[in-house]
């Protein structure tokens, strides 16, 4: 640079002579040296502080943050299994429902197996065994076992007409009951059935069997058989309600008749005692 | 050779007289000449052997390099770790596969059991034999809210009427009316509460199907459903029990109303054979 500014001041003392040219050198001159000259130097960056300020970033900022999410991911953990689902307290639920399949439903089985059975003459006795014996294959003799321990509803003509009509629907009103009870007995043993599975299901040690997660879908499922089972209740109680309903119907024609009679024999004794 | 030299030095100086002189004379010419040797020649260029700058760079690059492997690496690995253990403990101990198979399959042998209770109730089981009580029976047994109307006309055919006021006293009519309304109550009720434990069944039904295509997450919601059902189910049950208590204490009034009656009668009775005899 300083060699050209000294080639270029050369010049220009050559062409003192004219001021044209001192002036032609000068600007040429000029453009060379801006052509030639650094551009304006940037001020120095510390770069050791950049480098710095990065691996303190890594290592204070990400590197904190990373260790609290480790610190919660691990009490998540920790919360899951030693808190909410712990191994040992599964194991225990389980063997807590063995413990208690173990203890009654064996005495309850065993309890209900209890079919009392004490009439004593064959009619009464063959009746007695099919109302009592808990199955449905049956129920189409229950007529006719019915009527042999109950008799008949007399022919027309032997009783009047209207209790003639009142002993066929009573007769109906308790067969049809006693057919019903079978049914709901063979129900009920479905329903035990039912409940004995799920709980053997529940309280099987095998965690592949039975896990704290599925036994969501076990309870839904047996709430929708609890519902079934009040329905079936509720059929029990209506016939309950029908049978109840027939007597209290009977008593009361039997009330009117009476009512009407003693209304007649009223006017049958005035009438008389008006002859006389 | 020193002549020699002298002439060498003469030419030259001739020349730069000549070139000084041309100069001189093409001043401008030569100003070009050397702005464009300024601008054609090399500039200073940096060489390829490693500042101290680079060596600086280099080294804070791998540390950071280190740090990046050892603080975040080994932080996310850590965190890999234990989400792994989550995971694993998820589907080996809370929610297995199988242990799900083995709950929705439970909740197909559930629909089971209740699908043979469903058949067995649908058995016929009427047994009336004449026409009066047959035709009442076939509307009880109905299961149909649509036959309740005519369970009034049924009824009478085989229970009878209230007797007219010339064959029965006042409170003999009200009590027979009461309890002919109560049975007839009764009776109806009885078809409307069959006729809602069937469709309780069938929802119950619904609901079980529901829960087989359930997941451990959505079978909660589908309980909480049926959990809903199930206390519709407890009142209607207790709806059935109150109509039973009604019958019962209808039955109960009815036997105090004998006792009321009969000795209503009785003091009459008295009265009446004392009067006989004062007149004899």
């Amino acid at each position: 640079m300083l060699l050209f500014t000294a080639l270029f001041g050369g010049l220009m003392l050559l062409s003192i002579e004219s001021r044209r040219r001192m002036v032609a050198v000068l600007l040429i001159g000029c453009i060379a040296i801006l052509g030639v000259s650094p551009p304006a130097a940037q001020a120095q960056f510390c770069l050791p502080c950049v480098i710095q300020a990065v691996l303190a970033t890594i290592s204070q900022t990400i590197g904190n943050w990373l260790s609290v999410i480790n610190g919660v991911v691990s009490d998540i953990r920790k919360l899951y299994e030693q808190t909410i689902w712990p191994i040992s307290a599964i194991n225990l639920a389980k063997s807590q429902i063995q413990s208690i399949i173990a203890r009654f439903r064996g005495v309850i089985q065993s309890i209900m197996t209890i079919n009392p059975h004490t009439a004593t003459l064959p009619n009464p006795a063959a009746l007695e065994n099919i109302i009592r014996n808990r199955g449905t294959g049956d129920l189409g003799t229950v007529p006719q076992v019915y009527v042999n321990a109950f008799r008949p509803v007399p022919q027309a003509g032997a009783i009047a007409p209207q209790d003639r009509d009142m002993t066929d629907m009573d007769d109906a009103l308790a067969q049809d009951n006693l057919m019903l009870l079978k049914v709901a007995d063979q129900a009920q043993d479905l329903e035990l059935q039912a409940a004995d599975q799920i709980e053997s299901l529940v309280g099987n040690p095998n965690i592949n069997v039975s896990a704290p997660g599925s036994s969501s879908l076990i309870t839904a499922a047996a709430v929708s058989a609890e519902i079934k089972s009040q329905a079936i209740m509720q059929k029990m109680m209506a016939a309950m309600l029908r049978q109840e309903a027939g007597r209290v119907a009977h008593d009361n024609a039997i009330r009117k008749r009476t009512a009407t009679f003693a209304g007649q024999l009223q006017n049958n004794m005035t009438n008389v005692l008006q002859h006389k | 050779m020193r002549d020699q030299f002298n002439q060498w030095r003469g030419k030259a100086k001739t020349g730069s007289m000549h070139v000084g002189r041309w100069i001189r004379r093409h001043t401008v010419l030569a100003a070009v000449a050397l702005l464009l040797t300024v601008l054609i020649s090399p500039r200073h260029i940096q060489g390829q052997v490693p500042s101290p700058c680079c060596a600086i760079l280099a080294a804070g690059l791998g540390t950071i390099n280190s740090t990046l492997g050892s603080v975040i690496g080994g932080g996310l690995q850590a965190i890999n770790t234990v989400l792994s253990d989550i995971s694993n403990f998820e589907q080996t101990v809370i929610w297995p596969k199988q242990a799900i198979a083995q709950a929705l399959g439970m909740a197909g042998q559930i629909q089971g059991f209740y699908a043979q209770i469903r058949t067995i109730f649908q058995i016929p089981i009427a047994t009336a034999t004449l026409q009066n009580p047959r035709q009442l029976e076939s509307i009880l047994l109905s299961r149909s809210p649509g036959q309740i109307p005519n369970t009034t006309g049924g009824y009478a055919a085989v229970y009878g009427v209230v007797p007219t006021p010339q064959n029965a006293p006042p409170p003999v009519r009200d009590i027979i009316d009461m309890t002919d309304a109560v049975a007839q109550d009764a009776m109806e009720r009885a078809i409307a509460i069959d006729a809602i434990a069937d469709q309780e069944l069938a929802a119950a039904d619904q609901i079980n199907t529901n829960v087989q295509s359930a997941t451990p997450g959505s079978a909660p919601i589908i309980e909480a459903q049926a959990d809903a059902w199930l206390v519709r189910a407890h009142a209607y049950t207790q709806s059935a029990l109150a109509d039973l208590m009604r019958v019962r204490a209808i039955d109960l009034a009815n036997n105090g109303a004998h006792l009321k009656l009969g000795s209503a009668w009785a003091v009459t009775t008295q009265q009446n054979v004392s009067t006989t005899l004062q007149h004899k």
